[in-house]
């Protein structure tokens, strides 16, 4: 048989992720990516004696051997999980607020008694909803080991949770079963990783994305997620594929609401009738298609989706080891105050901002940095819109003082640490936009608000015959699992174009 | 059969309730975070481009062997950059794409052109076309800024010294003439060590500058002074350093010059007890001899020939281990991209697939790239025929 041509434009997660299944499924595989490293946001940068891990904190859905995750599955089902190591994280979170601070250990029973233990009147609340959250995230598992049409039919019935979660906000549960704001306010301290408060992120969102760190333990990944993007790489040629760095996707050529091909930066044209984008969808029909090809239709869900935060972040290498300015765990998120909607709010400018994390990556791998030193980060929420309109010749003093006064702030906590700063880089919106091409330098594409939770968002099927989405702006949404679970959605459907559902059935990984 | 697309099957059982969900349901997101889609590439350009053609609009000859190339970017603003950068020259000498970076010498707060100061190496195979054919209203590509020395208020101190040797001296008159125009009260103290009086770039505007600034202190250390001559002579080596630095303390320290200036400075900023933290050095580029550097092979001779073969291409080509990787490429016409071809900026990054090449430490290749192979081609030197992947 022939193997079918299948391109992938984009190496960010969803993109090779795509890349790795279809080419160990018969596919001759091209995939073309702007950089010249693959991973899009999962990857490392170097400065003098550090390296630096660029974006992830927390690999969820990992998990040790007797309890693996969906994430630790979808990576061993395309041979990537055995050619990276990874690495425990001891705790889920650390919040520090103006009067109290408290760690988060992963584990439904210590989990509540961490929050029992701040607000020991509280406990059944607590309890109701581990517990709620704990059946949503088992009746996901028993979904995706479905066996037949009768159990999927059937499963409104088992997946009663889950079913009943669609259409609330995380506020709306939350307020229902706690009075305490500020337990409130602890209980979805990360709501960061969402991009969205409590007020306005999808229950659903909060409830399985903090079930997975519970249930599975949050990860690190040994030399950076760019150890995890290099193995893709390793996989997708190891099974024929080619990998095309610096050369990214200039057009997709279409021929009757039908794509035939692209058109590299290096002027070359490749024909193919399978083409996964994770280049988003924004850019794809209004650059690389052209907006008269793309059906009206779909613009217009385009335009309805809204764009998610971005980030602002300071690397530090440190001449001590974190420890010797107080820093101990791995992941610290700070809040001034307990009202999360006035901490989002504050991402609309290039103020200080009363909601930051610390991240300590030695905590998980000693030698992540030279003997001696240690690499911390600093990383806020932000909207790209304040950034955008800082005009060129104030940019870097404006980043400058934000990093400034972002350093000032983590002292308080952590006294000490602006006198061992040996190394610093700071990055706004625009170094995101800059090196993934997304719309805002969004790091979870489209909001995870009602309209963009998992069921809501934009499918993984393109407008066009032949076209495909993989990563964070489409089904099931942004983040280092969820990327990865696009490319792996991307990939069923073409494999239901090509075979048939049956056909997928085979070559999809077992996540339950 | 199992059936496992996890998100479809909860969609499709779904959608009747969300269709209600949708209703319900309004938008409470202010306007603001929307955004033009068409938009992204012109906002990021405003600050980071990647290559914009230039004119030269004036060549300044500053000494025998130098010359100042003012560029003013072909119908575009100047993009905004940081005194001690460097940009990066793309241009064809006698055939060959190729391309070499330079120090900014003017400061950003020069509006509509930027400055490079370019020395004729002897056998340089660009800068010697640089200096001795380029004239004015001839075209380049240039990148944006590149590099990252320059001041960093939040960790350096505000007490200065710069270390400059030869042509060395291009990133801190950025930064001097910056000090100057913004009228910062920074503390800079600036040893500019030169073969001869002769080499000596900006010496009258150097002189000026540190007679009319208090803050601003420049002293000339000659190699080769002329007879009579009263300045300080030598090396920048401890013994030259330390009077004219006095106390280290609270200072943080700036290197660039020649190869051989670096290991000199090292030596003496150990000597004087200056911590590794206090000091930057800038990206060096190849040396002039590899077979100097520290763990080159011994036995393998600079013109000794290898094959090195482009891995999914037909082009196999023959090199000299002595020379950089990219330089031997762009010799037979292969091209691959690059910025600082110093090692540091991981653009050239190749996959090396079958043989062995020789880096010099320092070089910026992540721990995970080394483990896969990963090379930068800049500052790879071929011991062994190779195959690579571009
Ligand atoms: C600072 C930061 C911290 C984060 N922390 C976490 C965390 O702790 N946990 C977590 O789960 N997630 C985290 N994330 C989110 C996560 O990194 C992203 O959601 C995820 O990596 C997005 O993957 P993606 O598949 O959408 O691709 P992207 O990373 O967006 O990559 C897209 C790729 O496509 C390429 N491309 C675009 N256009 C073209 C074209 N025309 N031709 C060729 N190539 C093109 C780009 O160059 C890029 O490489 C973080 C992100 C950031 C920035
Ligand atoms: C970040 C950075 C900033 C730079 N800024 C400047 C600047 O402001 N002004 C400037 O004149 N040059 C600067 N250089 C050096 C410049 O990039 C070229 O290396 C230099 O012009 C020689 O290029 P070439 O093509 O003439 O020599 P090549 O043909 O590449 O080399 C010829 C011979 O000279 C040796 N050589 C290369 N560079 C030097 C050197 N600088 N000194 C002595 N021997 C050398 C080579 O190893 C070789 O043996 C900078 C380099 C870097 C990496
Ligand atoms: S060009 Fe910068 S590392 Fe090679």
């Amino acid at each position: 048989m022939k193997a079918r041509r299948a391109i992938v434009i984009g190496a960010g997660l969803g993109g090779m992720t795509a890349a790795a299944y279809l080419s160990r499924n018969g596919f001759r595989v091209d995939m073309f990516e702007r950089n010249p490293h693959p991973g899009g946001y999962a990857c490392s940068f170097v400065r003098g004696q550090f390296e630096f891990e660029a974006s992830l904190h927390e690999l969820s859905g990992v998990g040790p051997e007797d309890n693996r995750g969906g994430c630790y599955k979808m990576l061993a089902g395309c041979g990537v999980a055995d050619k990276v190591e990874f690495l425990p994280i001891d705790q889920f979170y650390t919040s520090i607020y103006p009067d109290f601070t408290v760690t988060i250990p992963h584990g439904w029973e210590a989990a509540e008694e961490a929050y029992a233990s701040v607000f020991p009147e509280e406990r059944a609340g607590i309890h109701r909803v581990l517990t709620l959250m704990r059946k949503m995230y088992e009746e996901v598992s028993l979904l995706s080991k479905a066996k037949g049409p009768l159990d999927l039919v059937s499963f409104p019935v088992k997946g009663t949770h889950i079913m009943r979660s669609v259409g609330l906000t995380a506020a709306q549960v939350i307020d229902r079963e706690f009075k305490d704001p500020k337990l409130k306010a602890l209980f979805c301290d990360v709501w960061g990783y969402y991009g969205l408060p409590p007020s306005r992120v999808a229950w659903q969102i909060l409830a399985l994305g903090n079930s997975s760190y519970l249930e599975h333990g949050p990860y690190h990944v040994k030399g950076t997620s760019q150890a995890l993007s290099n193995a893709f790489v390793e996989v997708i040629e190891e099974n024929g594929g080619r990998v095309h760095l610096r050369n990214g996707a200039r057009r997709i050529l279409t021929d009757g609401g039908k794509v035939t091909g692209i058109v590299a930066d290096d002027g070359g044209t490749y024909p193919a009738d399978y083409i996964v984008s994770n280049a988003n969808p924004i850019t794809a029909c209004y650059q690389l298609i052209g907006r008269d090809n793309v059906p009206a239709s779909y613009l217009k869900a385009l335009a309805e989706g809204h764009i998610a935060i971005s980030t602002f972040n300071v690397y530090m290498g440190l001449d001590c080891p974190a420890e010797e300015v107080g820093i101990l765990n791995h992941e610290y998120f700070i809040n001034e105050s307990y009202d999360m909607d006035e901490h989002y709010q504050a991402m609309f400018s290039t103020h200080r901002q009363p909601y930051w994390v610390v991240t300590n990556y030695n905590s998980s791998d000693p030698e992540f940095s030279p003997p001696g030193t240690s690499v911390v980060v600093i990383t806020c929420i932000a909207d790209h819109g304040a950034w955008t309109r800082v005009p060129p010749d104030r940019y870097v003093d404006e980043k400058t003082r934000l990093a400034h006064e972002m350093i000032e702030a983590s002292d308080v906590h952590f006294p000490g640490l602006a006198d061992h700063i040996a190394v610093l880089e700071v990055s706004t919106p625009v170094t995101n936009m800059r090196y993934s091409g997304n719309p805002g330098g969004s790091i979870l594409g489209f909001d995870f608000d009602l309209l963009g939770s998992p069921l809501m968002r934009l499918p993984n099927r393109g407008p066009l015959e032949g076209l495909y989405f993989a990563g964070a702006w489409v089904r099931p949404g942004g983040g280092f699992e969820t990327s990865i679970q696009s490319g792996v959605f991307a990939f069923g459907e073409v494999m239901k174009d090509v075979k048939g559902i049956k056909g997928i059935a085979r070559a999809m990984p077992a996540l339950g | 059969m199992a059936l496992r697309d996890l998100g479809d099957s909860i969609f499709d059982m779904t959608q009747i309730g969300l269709l209600v969900g949708k209703k319900i349901y309004s938008r409470s997101i202010a306007d603001e975070r929307d955004i033009d889609p068409a938009a992204v590439p012109e906002l990021v350009a405003g600050l980071h481009q990647e290559r914009v053609p230039a004119v030269v609009a004036e060549i300044i000859q500053e000494t025998p062997t130098t010359k100042t190339f003012r560029l003013v970017p072909a119908g575009m603003p100047l993009f905004p950059f940081r005194p001690g950068q460097f940009l990066t020259l793309f241009l064809t000498v006698d055939g060959v794409r190729t391309s070499r970076a330079y120090s900014i010498s003017s400061p950003p707060t020069r509006i509509g052109s930027v400055d490079v100061t370019v020395r004729g190496v002897p056998d340089g195979f660009v800068s010697a076309y640089l200096v001795d054919e380029v004239v004015e209203g001839d075209e380049f590509e240039i990148s944006g800024p590149g590099g990252f020395f320059y001041a960093e208020p939040l960790i350096d101190t505000n007490d200065l010294v710069f270390l400059a040797g030869g042509s060395g001296v291009t990133p801190f008159m950025s930064m001097i003439r910056t000090a100057v125009d913004l009228r910062s009260n920074v503390r800079i103290n600036m040893i500019y060590g030169s073969r001869t009086v002769d080499d000596v770039i900006f010496l009258d505007e150097l002189t000026r500058i540190g007679l009319e600034y208090e803050n601003i202190n420049v002293a000339l250390v000659l190699s080769e002074p002329p007879d009579g001559y009263e300045g300080v002579c030598g090396l920048l080596d401890a013994h030259t350093l330390d009077p004219l630095i006095g106390s280290i303390e609270g200072k943080t320290f700036f290197v660039c010059g020649p190869q051989a200036m670096y290991g000199l400075c090292d030596e003496s900023l150990a000597t004087l007890g200056v911590p590794a933290r206090s000091i930057k050095k800038e990206a060096a580029g190849p040396p002039p001899d590899i077979t100097m550097v520290e763990g080159w092979p011994r036995e393998i001779a600079p013109d000794e020939v290898f094959t090195v073969k482009i891995a999914d291409g037909r082009q196999r080509i023959q090199v000299a281990a002595g020379e950089p990787l990219l330089n031997s490429l762009e010799r037979n016409g292969i091209a691959l991209d690059n910025l600082c071809r110093s090692g540091e900026c991981g653009v050239c990054r190749a996959g090396l697939l079958t043989g062995r090449v020789f880096m010099p430490a320092g070089v910026a290749v992540c721990k995970t790239d080394l483990a896969h192979g990963y090379i930068h081609p800049c500052m790879s030197y071929p011991i062994s025929d190779v195959t690579i992947r571009l």
